[in-house]
């Protein structure tokens, strides 16, 4: 039989320790302890599951000559490849294609109860989702359009029948005496703001839902999970205050233009 | 049963040209420390033109008692052995030291730093991964006095007793989970990333691209025979013997090669007169033939316990002589009683 160089006699009982050590590891630490019920655990320290290894064979060059090739890794080399890979900051840093396919893969699904959009949603959207939040928006300003001006019109229309007309009360920009009497506009005003109000938070749950890009969106990535529902109540009457805001405006604009035109 | 015969010493370790990793380790006392000063010193006597550097990952660091000489974190000649260097490395500060030397590659002040530290210290593994990085780069950067870079041709590591060190094996697969888990938190604060650029998020998933590539690289170093084993030190004991064998069938299973086991202490007591010493070595002998049974592929060292601490060059060069030429109770019985006294 011809001699067995150095390489191959390690590479012989390399693989008779693997194939043993497979074959019969439980008995190997039975035969330790000596008894079938030994109280000594038999499970690994350093990990409770097979961890993804990879195989040896993908990393290895065949070595059966006993050389390890023409010209040895030098320890330079090896310490450059396990440190120096990466830090090339003058390459742009490109990641391999399957990078983000593997950790979309095993992220975590980021749908919770909620079938609502909210912002910071963790995909990028797909086409159709923009589209249908394009459609969604647009549906959402006809909306408020159109309750903008019934609101203006209602303000404009209490002005008309509480005011114009009024011969005993008249918007002016002087300073008016005591004693021409009381005008219930206000107390009108009030009642037909809290109707709309009113409306508009019943009408919120029926209104089509968008990805909001304000100020609120970016506060809300701040706002712990257990408030969120708190949070998006108060987005939601931030609307009616800003309602309630306008139609004021408005008021103020017609009583202005009523007080011009009597002077 | 062989075709031909297994050594039972560390000549194959020590003759093999191409290994640059040797690591030594096993539980706490069973000489540890002794049995890799005196494999780093064989290799230095063996190949002289060839430069080696013994580094102590062990916190608790006993390279300098060893041998008698004071070492620390920069590599230093031992005295008698110029072309043999120790190193005494603590990985828990070397982690720290990675953190805050900005390890992850982001701005200090950036909250998106504070994240991936937290994160980062969750997974297992990935601790032992970074102090073993920055050990690296603490060997590459090692430097003579005249600034010129210093190469080793072989580094043996005197691991902590724990063997977490190796625990970073495992990290590849983690290291997945990391990814994962960074996806999701950058998800849940997408809006703010986004007011604040994707240069951020980009930024960080490269670092973990760039960490994982590392880590690819120093398992598929470690996992080749032909680059870096793993020695067994243990003691004729059952428990020691348990242990050893867990060790080993988990470096099997993360294709680390193990082929050497050093069995120290040994009282070799066939012939002696005192009572108490046959009865140990009669148990030792128990164990030891489970061994010879359990490792008969394996380079089964025995090693004797010696009637003196094994400290100083002297000492180390006269015990380790024994890892290359197997001790015979007779022949070298004189050995026992000849160490220098420190």
């Amino acid at each position: 039989m011809s001699e067995l160089t150095a390489a191959e006699k390690r590479r012989l009982l390399r693989e008779r320790r693997q194939a043993k050590l497979a074959a019969t590891s439980t008995d190997r630490l039975g035969k330790i302890t000596g008894t079938v019920g030994s109280h000594l655990p038999t499970a690994s320290p350093l990990s409770a599951e097979d961890p993804a290894v990879s195989d040896i064979s993908e990393a290895m060059t065949p070595a059966i000559d006993g050389s390890s090739g023409d010209s040895e890794p030098s320890m330079d080399k090896l310490l450059e490849n396990m440190l120096g890979q990466g830090h090339n900051h003058n390459v742009p840093s490109v990641l391999p294609e399957d990078f983000m396919k593997t950790m979309s893969s095993i992220l975590p699904s980021m749908n919770d109860e909620s079938s609502k959009p909210t912002s910071g949603a963790g995909k990028k959207p797909s086409e159709h989702e923009l589209q249908l939040d394009e459609y969604n928006r647009y549906q959402l300003r006809k909306f408020k359009l159109g309750f903008t001006v019934l609101r203006f019109v209602s303000v404009l229309t209490l002005v008309y029948f509480r005011l114009v007309g009024y011969t005993l009360f008249y918007p002016s920009f002087e300073r008016l005496d005591h004693g021409y009497g009381k005008i219930d506009l206000w107390n009108w005003f009030t009642i037909l703001e809290v109707f709309f109000s009113v409306v508009y938070v019943l009408a919120y749950r029926y209104l089509p839902q968008t990805r909001d890009n304000s100020i609120f969106s970016i506060i809300e990535g701040f706002v712990p999970q257990h408030y969120r529902g708190r949070f998006e109540m108060i987005v939601k009457y931030r609307d009616v205050v800003v309602f309630w805001i306008n139609d004021l405006s408005v008021l103020i604009l017609a009583l202005g233009c009523l007080a011009w035109l009597n002077n | 049963m062989s075709d031909f015969e297994v050594e039972p010493s560390l000549k194959d370790i020590v003759t093999h040209e191409s290994l640059k990793w040797i690591f030594v380790g096993g539980k706490g006392g069973v000489g540890k420390t002794t049995t890799s000063s005196s494999i780093a010193i064989q290799l230095a006597l063996h190949n002289p033109e060839k430069n080696y550097l013994l580094i102590s990952t062990d916190p608790a660091h006993n390279l300098s008692d060893a041998f008698d000489q004071k070492f620390g974190k920069d590599a230093r000649v031992v005295d008698g052995i110029s072309n043999l260097s120790c190193m005494e490395i603590d990985p828990s500060s070397s982690l720290e030291e990675f953190i805050a030397n900005n390890g992850s590659g982001m701005d200090q002040n950036d909250p998106l730093n504070g994240m991936m530290s937290e994160v980062t210290g969750s997974i297992p593994g990935i601790d032992e991964a970074f102090s073993f990085m920055e050990v690296l780069k603490h060997i590459k950067n090692q430097k003579n006095e005249d600034s010129s870079v210093i190469k080793y041709d072989t580094i043996v590591f005197d691991t902590a007793p724990t063997g977490h060190t190796l625990r970073f094996l495992q990290l590849p697969s983690t290291l997945e989970k990391l990814l994962g888990k960074f996806n999701e938190i950058s998800g849940r604060l997408g809006p703010l990333l986004n007011m604040m650029g994707g240069d951020q998020k980009t930024e960080m998933f490269n670092k973990l691209a760039e960490i994982k590539t590392q880590v690819t690289e120093v398992n598929k170093q470690f996992q080749d025979p032909d680059l870096t084993t793993f020695v067994c030190v243990c003691i004729s004991e059952f428990l020691s013997l348990y242990e050893t064998e867990r060790l080993i069938q988990d470096l099997t299973k993360y294709h680390m090669d193990v082929n050497s086991i050093v069995v120290n202490q040994l009282l070799f007591a066939d012939d002696d007169q005192c009572k108490r010493c046959e009865s140990r070595w009669k148990m030792q002998r128990k164990y030891l033939d489970q061994m010879d049974e359990l490792y008969e592929d394996y380079h089964l060292v025995k090693m004797p316990l010696l009637g003196n601490e094994i400290r100083g060059v002297h000492n180390l060069k006269l015990f380790s002589k024994f890892l290359i030429e197997p001790y015979d109770p007779k022949a070298h019985k004189d050995v026992v009683f000849s160490l220098e006294e420190r």
